[in-house]
């Protein structure tokens, strides 16, 4: 709340938010004021400026807070319309000032994406451990990386860490599995390789890493099989086995299906088959029984791994494990593979995300990604809670008699809504009306939709849409068009109202249509 | 995954079924108040996120910490053993429902779906609110 505190205060410093007020996420209460204004913007300003305040080790809080809103409306913009409704009118005022600000501060996703980790969000913890920040680095560059760049992996990795113990090489270190303790190593094997930027436990890292080292030491070693997935079983249920959903320990194949949907199958198959020949260090974490043994071959790279695991021995296969096999190059040690299991299915779900996301198709990195990830959510939360805001004033005129037919047409058909009424009237060439129907939203918007809002029409509203029915045919694309209407209201300003009032029904009517 | 019709269908029955029920609450009349507004306004958001969890039901986490939180239960214990898988996506479980009691895998599972989800409960809102304008607006 500190900061809710500060950015009432520097709020009438903001040049770009005219009149947003800073307040606690709940709805603002001078939201009426900024009718047309985007209030909830604040809302997700403020929790942006609390995640930046945390996450950057920058600059006075007050630079943040005031950087925070111009960020955020900038991310907006730079990414598609499908969310920028509520941008009106930070955009001119804010695109300088972004410009400036995000030089100054440096939140360049591009210096998070150094080495592909996450940005150390402190950086008075950065030296603290400038061995496991540079080993991490690199192992979760390995992650990353495709397969066919192997001896390039070798070397680095042999620089950084004169202490580690990790075997290098190929090896095909036989499920060492267990000889650690699984209680701890289910904690810390996750925790090996983990970067340096992991919020909230830099410092367990660099402990946890320390001892890593030891056990990895012991751990090091081919041993046998099937000790291994006794533990392994014993181990399950502290994992992550949430992310695994439903598998359970007795099926080999089951889980990996897991990872199968990256489209690793053939892989599957083949390491089930084979798993002691890989590096099969299994995860402390009950993910490794679980999964395949070859997921760690990353989804990036299907092709190289098969190959050499093709070339091993076929071993009895262990179903219940997930045979991870290490890279060319990288550790063998059951943690870091493991660790590197781990960090695949998250940059696979990461993946996922950022075809949801608009706009994050150029992003790499995963602390871009997630950064955007919560942008955009918090977008959405802030649409809501505008839509609400505006739907809360029109309830009580809204005649939801009409909801069985907007639930109907609003879904199937095109042009169901905007035809309310006056379509059999309407023969007005529908191009020109595109830009006028913006207006038409616009002046809703500021006037609360209080006044505007008068509904004599809804009596007949439902007789017309009934005949009306013809367009549903065109059920494609009806709620993109909307999408594209309402967006164009938003971003562009109103001409006069009577030109609205006629042009809100053919635009409808247009795209029923054609 | 969900066929994105079929789930805007349930979310947007759901909602205007929940709006409609908040309808007859509402007196008729602007808001005069203020504070009467804010009501009025944390009512719909209200509806519109237990329409939206409803609507998904109890299958995904965020739903399910959703419809906790609306019938006011104890939130589900933060997994200590998550803190430490977290790679950095602790404010993601802030946002996402629920988000705290998962790891870092399925967080980014239950964001996806959340985020599918909210899109779809925007469009509707949207829709339903354009509709109501156009439709008032007309003569």
């Amino acid at each position: 709340m500190d900061d809710v505190g500060k950015d009432a205060s520097v709020e009438p410093s903001n040049a770009n938010d005219d009149s947003l007020n800073y307040h606690t996420p709940n709805m603002a209460p001078d939201w009426q004021v900024n009718g047309n204004n985007l209030i909830n913007t604040s809302i997700g300003m403020m929790s942006v400026c609390n995640s930046m305040v945390e996450s950057p080790a920058c600059s006075s809080p007050s630079m943040v807070d005031s950087f925070c809103p111009t960020v955020w409306d900038h991310s907006i913009n730079g990414q598609s319309l499908g969310y920028c409704d509520v941008n009106v009118h930070n955009d001119a005022s804010t695109s300088s000032n972004l410009g400036s600000v995000r030089a100054d501060l440096g939140w360049n996703p591009s210096a998070m994406l150094r080495g592909g980790m996450f940005m150390p969000p402190v950086s008075g913890m950065l030296p603290n451990f400038p061995a496991d920040s540079g080993f991490i680095e690199r192992a979760a560059r390995f992650s990353c990386f495709s397969g066919g760049n192997f001896g390039e992996m070798m070397n680095p990795f042999a620089v950084p860490d004169p202490p580690n113990p990790f075997s290098r090489g190929l090896g095909v270190v036989h499920s060492q599995r267990h000889e650690m303790n699984m209680a701890e190593l289910s904690k810390e094997g996750g925790l090996f390789l983990r970067k340096p930027g992991a919020e909230g436990s830099p410092f367990k890292n660099e402990k946890r890493s320390e001892s890593l080292h030891d056990e990895a030491k012991q751990g090091v070693g081919v041993s046998g099989n099937d000790s291994d997935e006794a533990e392994c079983s014993g181990r399950g249920p502290q994992e992550e086995v949430a992310c695994l959903t439903g598998e359970s320990p007795g099926k080999g194949l089951g889980p990996k299906k897991r990872k199968r949907g990256v489209g690793q199958n053939a892989q599957n198959d083949e390491n089930t088959e084979t798993p002691t020949r890989s590096a099969e260090t299994t995860k402390d974490t009950g993910e490794m029984k679980q999964k395949g043994d070859h997921t760690t071959t990353s989804n990036s790279n299907p092709g190289g791994k098969n190959g050499k695991q093709g070339s091993q021995g076929s071993d009895p296969p262990k179903e219940d494990y997930i045979h991870v096999r290490a890279r060319r190059g990288q550790a063998t040690n059951s943690h870091s593979l493991a660790e590197r299991v781990r960090r695949e299915k998250i940059s696979e779900r990461m993946k996922f995300l950022q075809d949801l996301v608009p706009g994050c198709s150029k992003v790499t990195g995963k602390a871009v990604m997630l950064d955007e990830i919560i942008n955009y959510v918090q977008s959405l939360q802030r649409q809501v809670e505008f839509l609400s805001m505006k739907l809360a004033t029109v309830n009580p005129r809204l005649e939801f008699n009409i909801e069985g037919f907007l639930t109907k047409d609003m879904l199937q058909s095109r042009g169901g809504m905007s035809s309310l009424g006056l379509l059999p009237d309407m023969t007005m060439p529908f191009p020109p009306i595109h830009p006028p129907q913006p207006g038409l939203i616009q002046t809703c918007i500021p006037s609360n939709s209080a006044e505007a809002l008068r509904r004599p029409i809804n009596l007949q509203s439902p007789s017309v849409c009934a005949g009306f029915k013809e367009p549903s045919s065109q059920v494609s694309n009806w709620e993109d068009e909307l999408h594209n209407v309402v967006h164009m209201g938003f971003t562009s300003t109103a001409p006069s109202s009577s030109q609205d009032l006629s042009g809100s029904l053919p635009p409808g009517h247009m795209k029923a249509e054609p | 995954m969900k066929n994105p019709n079929t789930l805007k269908k349930k979310l947007a029955s759901r909602f205007l079924k929940a709006m409609k029920k908040l309808k007859y609450k509402m007196s008729p009349s602007p808001p005069a108040s203020i504070a009467e507004k804010k009501r009025r306004h944390r009512a719909v958001r209200a509806a519109a996120y237990a329409s939206m969890a409803s609507a998904v039901g109890p299958r995904r986490a965020w739903s399910r910490a959703l419809l906790r939180k609306m019938k006011g239960r104890k939130r589900a214990r933060r997994n200590p053993g998550n803190m430490n898988t977290r790679f950095g996506l602790n404010h993601l479980c802030d946002i996402v429902p629920g988000g705290e009691a998962m790891d870092s895998c399925s967080l980014l599972n239950e964001t996806a779906h959340y985020i599918k989800c909210l899109v779809a409960q925007v469009q509707i809102m949207r829709e339903i609110l354009h509709s109501s304008s156009s439709s008032s607006t007309i003569l």
